[in-house]
């Protein structure tokens, strides 16, 4: 399955997407790009919802630039749940198949498999009017799957939910979506989306493609400022750090993840072996100059490689081993820390600091992850 | 707490007069329109009503009329939704034209509307004469009549009701899999159910009513509203009571039947 996109332009009014090119294969692609960029025309024309002025759109390898929308098998979650209010859930799960898939036993235990992993079998009786967002959001997802798309395509989808549906479902959906194997296109201008889902990233701006990668490459990219792009990514990326790294072990509902030559704690059980991505604010990262005595768990000592003064606060950029900490203090502490750029320090957080928002249990097994989580947090039911 | 609040005391001063201008104004409207119905109760009393109600002549021009005009409305509905899902949802050449010829039928009298239809369909017409048909003086006439003065009433709510369905849905059907005729019979038709079938109702009933324009093209046979009049020249108010009667009862029954699709729509859809 690969989704391939060739030199496609559109013009709408004054604004224009494209020369643009892509390619996907089985992997989850984040675009990302500010209001107005383009993300939305992009997945619609993949979708056939709008045509292209030029260029070709090719779905694992048939050319479907000029297909009608509904022969295109495009699974497609909209930023709106769009579920249809005059059909109940099961009903609205349905209404992709046809009458002769709906009677063939394989499709219909398909069908009850995603109800199962989505855990939404409680819910298939209840009319939408009343269900919460995320439910919807569940749903909406349940009835792009059971089509069997060749191509996924997600725009926002979870920018209506509250923080903690939000996070939840967040989770959730790499796992989901990981499973599919399928080209995967999701939109959006979160940050915590692009750290949490992607294998891949575009930024989209201007309806130009300005930055592709992985989320090392993008993060690496964007310290050196250079095009609109790094300035957009940098508002987007601005509020926290990223940290990736290896469960080793959990003990009293406290995790050690090792970054390099770093261990680090957070908030919550993880299993062994599993990969977890968290966000740390940089309001929440302390600076000291000499090792201290603290309750907080974390403390890190690395180079200051960079110093950012902005108009009231001062952001320290730190590197240690593989591990890059941006701490963001006052400029009356920065006085007082009278930090310079190539000395060492010590960067201290507690564990409740670090905010879990990417977890893969095996790296190399495809399946949904099953996060314990914090403070006995229950999934949405 | 008065004294402290001087802005608080006169909101609920101004509020109170205006919900004493509201009732007093809705009082007289609502006494305007029952004052002629509480006439008609002293008129009732003078007749003997269960034998005036049965009276062939008011039976048949009651039943003629609720069968035109159900004929009418079906025939009505074939054209006029698909009209009114192309007025809400494509942009063409003359839409505003068509809008406006869409409305004609309303903003024109009815006995007007009669005198040209007479003129179109009357038996030394072009069509008159092309078609042998009677179009004048038959039941086809009256349905005709019906059709000209009823499209708006099926037309106009049937619009507003497409265009309140949100186009996402369409698109979402469409991606899922289902073919344009597929999503219009599955998902516009039922969104918008509501309003096509108020104004269903709302066309039947003004079908109906109709006199004006059916005057004009068939007086005979007589619909309910024919016979009122004719019954009103003959013997005076007395005679119209039992035709007025089966129209009451006539409204009660629409009026539950509108009842009926509001709450079931609002209740399925929460809107």
């Amino acid at each position: 399955m690969s989704l391939e996109i060739i030199d496609v332009t559109k013009k709408l009014g004054h604004f224009t997407l494209g020369p643009l090119s892509l390619r996907i294969d089985k992997d989850i692609m984040v675009i990302l790009g500010p209001t107005g960029s383009g993300k939305t025309t992009l997945i619609n024309l993949i979708a056939g919802i709008i045509t292209p002025d030029n260029g070709r759109i090719i779905s694992d390898g048939v050319d479907i630039t000029n297909k009608e929308i509904e022969s295109r098998r495009i699974g497609y979650v909209f930023q709106d749940p769009t579920l249809f209010p005059h059909l109940n859930v099961h009903e609205n799960i349905l209404f992709g198949l046809k009458r002769k898939e709906r009677e063939n036993g394989e499709t219909m235990s398909l069908v009850r498999k995603i109800i199962d992993d989505l855990g939404i079998a409680h819910l298939l009786k209840r009319n939408i009017v009343g269900l919460s967002g995320g439910e919807m959001q569940k749903i909406s997802l349940a009835r792009m799957l059971v089509i069997s798309p060749k191509i996924i395509l997600l725009d926002e989808p979870l920018s209506h939910l509250d923080t903690s549906t939000k996070d939840r479902l967040r989770i959730e959906l790499r796992g989901i979506l990981r499973k599919q194997q399928l080209p995967t296109i999701y939109v959006t201008h979160f940050e915590e989306d692009i750290y949490a889902l992607s294998d891949s990233i575009a930024i989209l701006n201007n309806g130009i493609i300005e930055e592709r990668g992985n989320l090392d490459q993008i993060l690496n990219s964007y310290k050196k400022p250079l095009s609109p792009s790094h300035s957009f990514l940098r508002t987007v990326t601005g509020s926290g750090n990223y940290i990736s790294g290896k469960v080793i072990g959990s003990k009293n509902d406290l995790t050690a993840f090792k970054v390099g030559s770093n261990t680090l704690f957070t908030v919550g059980k993880f299993s062994s072996h599993s990969k977890i991505g968290v966000m740390v604010k940089r309001e929440d990262v302390i600076l000291s100059k000499e090792k201290i005595n603290t309750s907080a768990r974390n403390m890190v000592y690395g180079e200051v490689v960079d110093i950012i003064h902005t108009s009231n606060v001062v952001d320290v950029f730190l590197k240690s081993d593989e591990l890059n900490l941006v701490s963001r203090i006052t400029k009356t502490a920065a006085e007082e820390l009278a930090i310079t750029i190539g000395e060492n320090v010590y960067a201290i957080f507690k564990a409740s600091a670090p905010h879990v928002i990417r977890e893969e249990i095996d790296i190399n097994k495809d399946r949904v992850p099953t996060t314990k989580r914090r403070n006995g947090e229950e999934g949405e039911q | 707490m008065s004294n402290r609040n001087p802005n608080l005391t006169s909101n609920r001063v101004n509020l109170s007069g205006f919900k004493f201008t509201v009732i007093i104004l809705l009082s007289l409207l609502i006494l305007y329109i029952v004052y002629p119905l509480i006439g008609l109760i002293f008129i009732t009393g003078s007749i003997n009503l269960a034998e005036e109600l049965t009276r062939p002549e008011i039976i048949n021009a009651f039943v003629l009329s609720i069968t035109t005009a159900t004929i009418s409305t079906l025939i009505l509905s074939i054209f006029g939704i698909p009209l009114a899902y192309a007025l809400a949802r494509f942009q063409f050449k003359f839409k505003l034209l068509i809008r406006l010829v869409v409305i004609v039928p309303l903003v024109l009298p009815p006995l007007a509307s009669g005198t040209i239809l007479l003129n179109a369909f009357g038996p030394y017409s072009l069509l008159g004469r092309a078609i042998p048909i009677d179009f004048t003086q038959s039941v086809v006439g009256i349905i005709l009549s019906q059709m000209y003065v009823a499209s708006p009433f099926i037309i106009l709510p049937a619009q507003a009701a497409f265009e309140d369905v949100p186009d996402r849905y369409e698109t979402a059907a469409r991606v899922l899999g289902k073919k344009k005729s597929e999503v219009f019979f599955r998902i516009t038709i039922p969104l918008a159910r509501t309003g096509i079938l108020v104004g269903l109702l709302m066309a039947w009933i003004r079908s109906i009513g109709e006199l004006g324009a059916t005057m004009m093209m068939s007086y005979n046979p007589h619909t309910i509203s024919i016979q009122i009049f004719e019954d009103n020249a003959i013997g005076g108010l007395k005679n119209t009571v039992p035709g007025i009667v089966w129209l009451l009862i006539l409204s009660i029954f629409a009026l539950t039947v509108f009842l009926f699709i509001r709450r079931h729509h609002s209740l399925k859809f929460g809107w």
